[in-house]
């Protein structure tokens, strides 16, 4: 989210903090920003959570709708992931249809929780090659305070954990089940400042930062996704040690994410 | 210069670039199910097949064109 309107005055005071190892809210460098949870917000929604990570907000609503599965994968239910960054959230979100930035978001995220395989697809199966269960992710940014991208995956997975099939209502079963639910990605952004590398990039530092790398562990630790965004470089003992790094960093949300789905 | 390597194991698949000269990372995508230690392997393995192709390349293209450039 580099905006080439920063002043380089303002790219070299976080450039300078960031080689201290310090930061403009006085945060370490491998810190989050302060994380709230809240679930089940939304009633007509299956699932819902909203998620504030310092100043940003993001607010997820999961709807589970019936349709036919893929012809290649007859037994599993689908997922489609979405982001809406509405202008109110930020003064360069454009009204219109999804751009590149918006795009990106609602891959990475679903990458983390498809690729991760949080989401039972062959429990979403209702009759093979017929019906399966189709989950919607919807992500609504409501301030994009930065790291949009670990505040998306957060909410996904506490709206996920959250939601139940609606069985009763389509007049499948008798009772509305859990979505079967079998690990917790949660995903820990970098973003590379000068020659340094912060966790949970703000608002400012994502507009002076040259790269930018996410990656999403399961809670045994397990490595489930990555992906470096933007035109800058990482070096390998980089990638190592926010990788590293990233294993014990998540802990805060996990706990957090644990304290809000009980 | 950039080089491309796709690696892949099981349901795990990872594409990376890095540049040779400088051995920095300019793209990262990594699916699926990894430990820390394989994870280890997985750069290791991708950055070294970066650096075979790098320098097949770099043969193909001297031995055509000549020169040391």
């Amino acid at each position: 989210m580099s905006d080439d309107s920063v002043s380089n005055l303002m790219k070299g005071h976080m450039e300078s903090l960031a080689a201290e190892g310090k930061r403009a809210d006085g945060r370490g460098i491998n810190d989050f920003r302060e994380v709230k949870i809240e679930t089940g917000l939304i009633n007509t929604a299956e699932g819902s959570a909203m998620v504030h990570l310092g100043n940003t907000k993001v607010l997820c609503g999961v709807k589970l709708l019936i349709g036919t599965p893929y012809p290649d994968s007859p037994k599993s239910g689908t997922m489609t992931t979405s982001t809406e960054l509405a202008p109110l959230a930020d003064q360069s979100f454009d009204p219109g249809p999804p751009r590149e930035r918006s795009i990106e978001l609602a891959r990475v995220v679903d990458r983390g929780i498809r690729e991760s395989r949080m989401i039972d697809f062959g429990a979403l199966c209702i009759e093979e090659g017929e019906k399966v269960w189709m989950v919607y992710i919807d992500l609504h940014i409501l301030d994009n305070g930065g790291n949009l991208f670990d505040c998306c995956t957060l909410a996904s997975a506490a709206a996920l954990s959250n939601a139940k099939i609606p069985n009763v209502q389509h007049g499948i079963a008798d009772e509305d089940v859990d979505l079967p639910v079998t690990c917790w990605p949660i995903s820990c952004t970098f973003a590379k400042i000068g020659d340094s590398v912060i966790l949970d990039p703000t608002y400012d530092e994502e507009c002076v930062m040259s790269a930018r790398l996410t990656v999403a562990h399961d809670e045994n630790g397990n490595l489930r996704a990555a992906q470096k965004g933007m035109n800058g470089a990482f070096t390998d003992t980089e990638v190592r040690e926010s990788v590293k790094t990233a294993r014990s960093a998540d802990n805060v949300l996990r706990e957090a994410l644990k304290g809000a789905t009980g | 210069m950039l080089r491309l390597r796709y690696i892949a194991k099981g349901t795990e698949r990872a594409a990376n670039a890095i540049i040779p000269s400088t051995g920095e990372i300019v793209l990262l995508q990594l699916d699926g199910h990894l430990t820390p230690d394989e994870f280890e392997q997985a750069l290791d393995l991708a950055t070294s097949g970066c650096m075979d192709l790098y320098k097949i390349q770099r043969k193909a293209l001297e031995d055509r064109y000549g020169g040391s450039a």
